[in-house]
């Protein structure tokens, strides 16, 4: 008898009269902001079981749902139009289910989670309950909806949930044949709701990293669109971040990534220098119109743009002699980044930077996607003329490309002496160099026009090398390039700069200030000159 | 005894040799107690700033002026004289900011640091 109570015990455990159920009645496609509708109905599981009177709680999560409004469904039923229903609603509590029963065992839930029981609805601030009550004359029929309960989607954003997965919670039901108060059993169908994939939202805050050489990120601003309207725009910090808000998860926008002009008008002459001249030349002298060739200079594709600089569409000796030109304080063309023309802009995603597709011309992919799991995205940024990407991101090698070699890092650095003296009642300033394999270097020096005037340049630096110097307001652009790579900058005492005072001194410090230096072997690799 | 008093007075007349050398007047803001260092007039610099050098010994000393950095942006070569050589730093040609002057010798042996900030 007692292993028969035993035997029996699981099918009086698992009895059921009814199924309460409640779901969405929408495509599983959301969005936030959209409104979706809940409805409640009950399932029959037992025959001749017709209660007339349901009460029910159940509560959703306020911080993720908004409600709207609710509509009877059940008086439609021409079976129960009749009924009288009610809705209550109290803000601030969830359903604490007592445990000595199955969360969806809504009758017991009802009978012991919360008849009597003074901490079943703990206060919860995310939460609100409402309680429905239908009752009627007779059997309210079963798989008709009850009510319909419509809610706005909201943003996650600023609340501690991570995603949608419980939304709603059915807590308990009293269902009861009201004339012989006979209580029946009721298993929740679906206990609690969750909402898949809610696109959309604000994406909070959202990370952009400028990816430049340059150390003057601050002179960088942003501007972000969508669907061609700008959403926000500001400068990068000095951390090369901009944290953007106002954007919403899911949406695709587009941005522009450009240097402010007018903050940088003085360093935007020093992008393009004598090893970018350099380079160009040797490029083009190799004859080669694209990296795959055996006499490339350039090893990355985007140096094709960078280096393109007189927009005929290849780089060539009119390249280089357009970025001679600018050394030598002359501009020629408009196409590339100086003083005089502005920033010329190149920017992509930074994985696609640099790497050409049919979508992204040299990886200039400009869109960004905000989502949940993605904010921070990195954007490699680069101007037009700088080969040498000395203000310029270098694209990230892939495998895919072997040829591809790391230009910022074949770099050599040298010493080098420069120093002013007072010789014979003129200021003159004397660059050092004991290097032998020098084939281009470039100075701007600053000096105090209240105190000197310039003079002269004195070149000693060879018999077939190009020299250039040129004087624009209080700087002084000088240097020398071996533009057919025949002789080196002899060693020695090349360069002589000589100023006469335009009143008495004592001496010379601070005069001149030493604005830009930039060297290039006859090999192409670029030196980092420190004045010693 | 008159012949003798002529004598004493010749002899105390006799011209001796000094080596003379011109007196600098040292400002007490430049003013160096060690035998050599460096030391500005002002630290908070406008146009211009002396400066006093005090040297050991004659020679080709070297002024840096240093930024925040640390790149040399500007460097003279004197012909420094040993004692007190009060002499300027110019700073109209340099970007407003922070700067160090450091003294050296021809052959960079360092002799004295200073630091100076821009209006």
């Amino acid at each position: 008898m007692r292993k028969l109570l035993f035997l029996l015990l699981p099918l009086f455990c698992l009895s059921q009269d009814l199924k309460l159920d409640h779901s969405y009645t929408n495509e599983a496609d959301f969005e936030v902001g959209d409104t979706i509708t809940i409805k409640f109905n009950t399932i029959q599981v037992t025959e001749n079981v017709n209660p007339n009177l349901y009460i029910f709680d159940y509560e959703y999560n306020n911080k993720l749902l908004e409600k709207i409004e609710h509509r009877w469904k059940v008086t439609d039923n021409e079976s129960n139009s009749n009924a009288q229903v009610s809705l209550n609603h109290w803000d601030g509590y969830s359903f604490s289910p007592i445990s000595d029963y199955e969360d969806k065992n809504l009758s017991d839930q009802y009978s012991y989670g919360w008849v009597g029981r003074s901490d079943s609805y703990p206060t919860s601030s995310d939460w609100s309950v409402e309680r429905i009550t239908i009752q009627d004359g007779v059997g309210i029929t079963y798989n008709n909806t009850l009510v319909e309960v419509d809610f706005k989607i909201k943003d996650k954003i600023n609340t501690d949930y991570s995603d949608y997965s419980n939304v709603t919670n059915l807590n308990w039901m009293r269902a009861e044949d009201n004339s012989t108060s006979t209580l029946y059993d009721v298993e929740a169908m679906q206990e609690k709701i969750t909402l898949q994939g809610v696109e959309g939202g604000d994406a909070g805050s959202v990370t952009i990293n400028l990816k430049t050489e340059n150390d003057k990120p601050t002179h960088y601003k942003y501007d972000i669109f969508q669907s061609g309207s700008s959403v926000t725009n500001g400068y990068f910090d000095a951390n090369s971040q901009a944290i953007v808000t106002g954007l919403e998860n899911d949406v695709e926008y587009t941005i522009d990534i450009k240097v402010d002009d007018e903050l940088a008008s003085d360093w935007l002459d020093d992008v393009a220098t004598v090893t970018d001249v350099f380079l160009v030349f040797k490029e083009a002298i190799g004859a080669g119109s694209s990296p795959g060739g055996t006499t490339n200079t350039f090893t990355h594709s985007i140096q094709f743009l960078l280096g393109e600089v007189n927009n005929s569409g290849n780089v060539d000796f009119d390249d280089s002699y357009v970025l001679l030109s600018h050394i030598m304080n002359e501009n020629i063309s408009e196409w590339f980044t100086s003083s005089t023309n502005g920033s010329k802009n190149v920017w992509g995603e930074k994985t696609q930077y640099g790497y050409s597709t049919n979508d992204y011309y040299f990886g200039q992919k400009k869109h960004f996607t905000p989502t949940d799991s993605n904010k921070v995205f990195d954007f490699g940024h680069g101007l037009i003329g700088d080969v040498d990407f000395s203000h310029s991101f270098e694209p990230i090698s892939q495998e895919t490309e072997p040829k591809a070699q790391v230009v910022r890092n074949n770099t050599e650095n040298l010493d080098l002496d420069i120093s002013t003296s007072l010789v014979n009642g003129k200021v003159e300033m004397i660059v050092n160099i004991e290097k032998e394999d020098i084939a281009g270097m470039q100075f701007i020096i600053e000096y105090d026009k209240s105190i000197l005037e310039f003079e002269e340049v004195k070149f000693n630096t060879g018999n077939l090398l190009t020299n250039f110097a040129s004087e624009r307001e209080n700087k002084i652009y000088f240097g020398s390039i071996s533009v057919e790579n025949n002789e080196n900058i002899k060693v020695g005492e090349p360069y002589k700069i000589v100023f006469n005072p335009k009143q008495t001194i004592t001496n010379t410090a601070g005069l001149v200030y030493f604005k830009t230096t930039d060297a290039v072997t006859d090999t192409g690799k670029k030196i980092i000159l420190k004045i010693k | 005894m008159k012949k003798l008093f002529i004598l004493l007075l010749f002899i105390s007349c006799t011209t001796e040799v000094y080596d003379e050398q011109p007196i600098l007047e040292i400002p007490e803001s430049l003013f160096i107690q060690e035998p050599s260092g460096l030391k500005l007039e002002n630290y908070v610099v406008q146009d211009k700033v002396r400066i006093n050098t005090k040297l050991s010994s004659d020679g080709e000393y070297r002024i840096k002026i240093i930024d925040f950095t640390n790149t040399v942006v500007s460097q003279e070569i004197i012909q420094g004289k040993q004692g007190d050589n009060i002499l300027n730093i110019y700073v109209n040609s340099l970007p407003v900011s922070s700067y160090t002057v450091e003294l050296y010798t021809k052959n960079n042996i360092f002799v004295g640091r200073q630091n100076f900030s821009m209006k």
